[in-house]
């Protein structure tokens, strides 16, 4: 643990050396945008370039300061004792919590609608770009260092992966394959979710679900036909039956694709099952396309 | 595209990037045909707003309302989340799709961002997916969020990304289907806000077609039909309701403007001197224009033209409605010479009746308002 506090120290001085290239590389764009203003500079659409390149540096370096006082605030922490956020869990304990749960693909988006409604927990969606590309990472370098890893979902078509939605490698590969209907389904086995945790909590602190969950389902709800009706209050058991009916009817041909495509992806290497193959993109635009 | 027109449309555009037109830029092609300077900066890749400002001097305006971007924004968002959940309920309670063919595809969700290698990624599968509808494939998709088509125009290719294509598992092919948040108010929608939307579902129509083509069907027209879906909104609400629009007439100007580019970019060569370019403000100011009074809903180029045409005393300044009736005398000021009976006699027939025409208006104006 106190090699935690070590690795969060020189995670910090990492991040401020990236923050002061950030700062000079703003000085450096403000001195050429400081150029084409005063007429030193009169290429043809340069002071837009400038201006689209300062907004990009800005928002990095607001990422790379959040990042910094994070990084601060874990190293601050007695030795021995890891430095827990909001609910006492980190992001990736979170996300793979919620994914368990949920059990379908997710989009962050979605994971963080989740995790607001069931618990009131808060966290910028933004995050899952970084924490993807290093739970790739990690898993690379040391793939049983842990037990599940978040992984995008992959294509069945072409087994390659689907950057924004999330599953868990714990899953069985037939769970992290995406089919043309698994959208519906997985939409539809999310509201479900939702329904339980509506349930659990009604019974435990019913103002508190009415006031996190009821909008949300009645919204999620509207998009199921037949659901709902106008100008009436949502009615749970008839949701839920609206729900079942329409999963069974799509649901065993979803699943029957997406195991004859698990088949296929438990061919190819290892790494490639989790993380899917690499994509492949024709060299002449229109390939493909002729006759 | 191959490198010789490439160095033909950079040589054109005297050292601007080019900038890509998107579904709006090359509808507009259709708006006004007869325009030769929106012809030319649409084939070059130089937008109006770049045309107006950077290059003309305009001081930069922003056309849209920063409340309906948002709006339309959030309408959208609303729609297409959760894999366009809401999209496909209203499919489903319309009767188009049926509770099976629930098969939904975003092509976003493959390779999202603006890299190449992302935009790349999303015309391959469209093309795939197409490809699997035209053969009948059964997990072709019955709706298809954002693809990514690609239209050629004097052999460079423009991508362009309709909010969505739908197909019934029976249907011929796809359909093109725009998402707007105009409210819908049926006969009373602003009819102006139709039209742009219809416009721009035709421009993906002419998109289907051309993929079509590149495919190797014979007559992309008969299976990509000129109708399509306007998805807008319920007056006071962000529930969705279907709209769906039969847009033969977009189709066929749109075609026609498209299939007379080729010719333009030629003739645009011919006009402009060796050496000469766009960027050049006293050869932009001095193409051929068509200023109409509709210019403003599409062409931020409108008041330059319009100032042009004031100065040249063209009689479209009075609108549409004058301009068709004083089309024989030219000009204003020879309108007005045949109405006071000055300067040339009428030269033609036609300026006779015209000046006959004038003269009587004017006697009934003088006895209107008791001047005898």
């Amino acid at each position: 643990m106190e090699e935690y506090g070590a690795v969060m120290a020189t995670r910090t001085e990492t991040l401020m050396r990236q923050l002061a290239a950030n700062v000079e590389r703003q000085q450096r764009t403000l001195t050429q945008l400081g150029l084409v203003l005063s007429g030193g500079d009169s290429r043809a659409g340069e002071r837009e370039r400038l201006n689209t390149q300062l907004q990009r540096l800005v928002s990095e370096y607001g990422r790379l300061n959040d990042e910094i006082k994070l990084a601060r605030l874990e190293t601050r922490e007695i030795a021995g004792k890891r430095r827990l956020r909001h609910s006492g869990r980190t992001l990736r304990e979170q996300t793979l919590d919620i994914l368990d749960e949920v059990g379908v693909p997710m989009s962050p988006s979605a994971i963080v609608e989740f995790a607001s409604a069931t618990s009131g927990v808060t966290f910028a969606a933004s995050r899952f770009a970084s924490l993807r590309r290093d739970e790739e990472r990690a898993s690379r370098r040391d793939a049983v260092a842990k037990p599940a890893w978040i992984a995008p979902a992959l294509s069945s078509n072409s087994l390659t992966s689907i950057p924004r939605l999330l599953t868990s490698t714990a899953w069985p590969a037939e769970r992290r394959l995406i089919c043309p209907r698994t959208p519906r389904v997985n939409h539809l086995r999310s509201l479900l979710a939702y329904l339980r945790r509506y349930e659990l909590l009604l019974a435990s602190d019913p103002p508190r679900a009415r006031i996190l969950l009821e909008g949300l389902i009645w919204r999620h709800a509207r998009a199921v036909p037949g659901a709902t009706k106008f100008g009436e209050a949502p009615e749970l058991h008839h949701i839920r039956n609206t729900i079942d009916g329409e999963l069974s009817l799509i649901e065993p041909e979803d699943e029957a694709e997406r195991k004859a495509a698990a088949e296929r992806l438990l061919d190819l290497a290892p790494a490639f099952q989790w993380w899917g193959r690499p994509t492949l993109v024709p060299g002449d635009a229109f390939s493909g396309m002729r006759a | 595209m191959t490198s010789a027109i490439e160095r033909r449309l950079d040589a054109l555009r005297g050292g601007l990037p080019a900038e890509e037109p998107g579904s709006r830029g090359i509808e507009r092609l259709a708006r006004n045909p007869s325009c030769f300077t929106l012809k030319a900066l649409t084939i070059t890749g130089i937008k109006p707003s770049t045309a107006a400002s950077r290059i003309l001097g305009e001081p930069e305006r922003s056309t849209q309302s920063p409340f309906a971007l948002v709006l339309g924004n959030q309408f959208e968002r609303r729609i297409l989340e959760n894999h366009a959940a809401m999209l496909y309920t209203l499919y489903r309670e319309q009767g188009v799709l049926a509770p099976t063919e629930s098969r939904i595809v975003s092509i976003e969700e493959f390779a999202p961002g603006k890299s190449w290698l992302a935009r790349r990624r999303r015309e391959a599968e469209t093309r795939r997916i197409l490809e699997a509808r035209l053969r009948g494939r059964r997990d072709a998709p019955n709706i298809l969020i954002k693809p990514r088509l690609t239209i050629d125009i004097v052999g460079v290719p423009h991508a362009i990304e309709p909010d969505f294509l739908v197909a019934a598992n029976s249907d011929l092919f796809y359909r093109v289907g725009e998402i707007k948040s105009y409210a819908d108010r049926e006969g009373k929608t602003k009819f102006s806000d139709t039209r742009s939307a219809c416009r721009q579902a035709a421009v993906g129509i002419v998109g289907l077609r051309q993929e079509l083509r590149r495919a190797g069907v014979r007559d992309p027209a008969a299976r990509v039909l000129p109708s399509a879906d306007l998805v807008l909104r319920g007056p006071g609400s962000l529930n969705p309701r279907l709209n769906p629009m039969t847009i033969e007439g977009e189709v066929d100007s749109l075609e026609r403007a498209i299939a007379e580019t080729a010719d333009d970019l030629d003739e645009l060569e011919t006009i402009l001197s060796d050496g000469a370019a766009l960027s050049d403000p006293t050869v932009l100011s001095t193409l051929p224009h068509n200023y109409r009074s509709s210019c403003k809903e599409h062409c931020d180029m409108w008041r330059i033209c319009r100032s042009r045409s004031l100065a040249a005393g063209e009689p479209i300044i009075l609108g549409e409605p004058a301009a068709e009736q004083l089309a024989s005398a030219g000009t204003l000021s020879r309108a007005l010479d045949l109405l006071n009976g000055q300067g040339a006699p009428p030269r033609t027939p036609a300026e006779a009746i015209l000046a006959q025409m004038l003269r009587n208006a004017d006697a009934e104006l003088r006895r209107a308002v008791g001047d005898g």
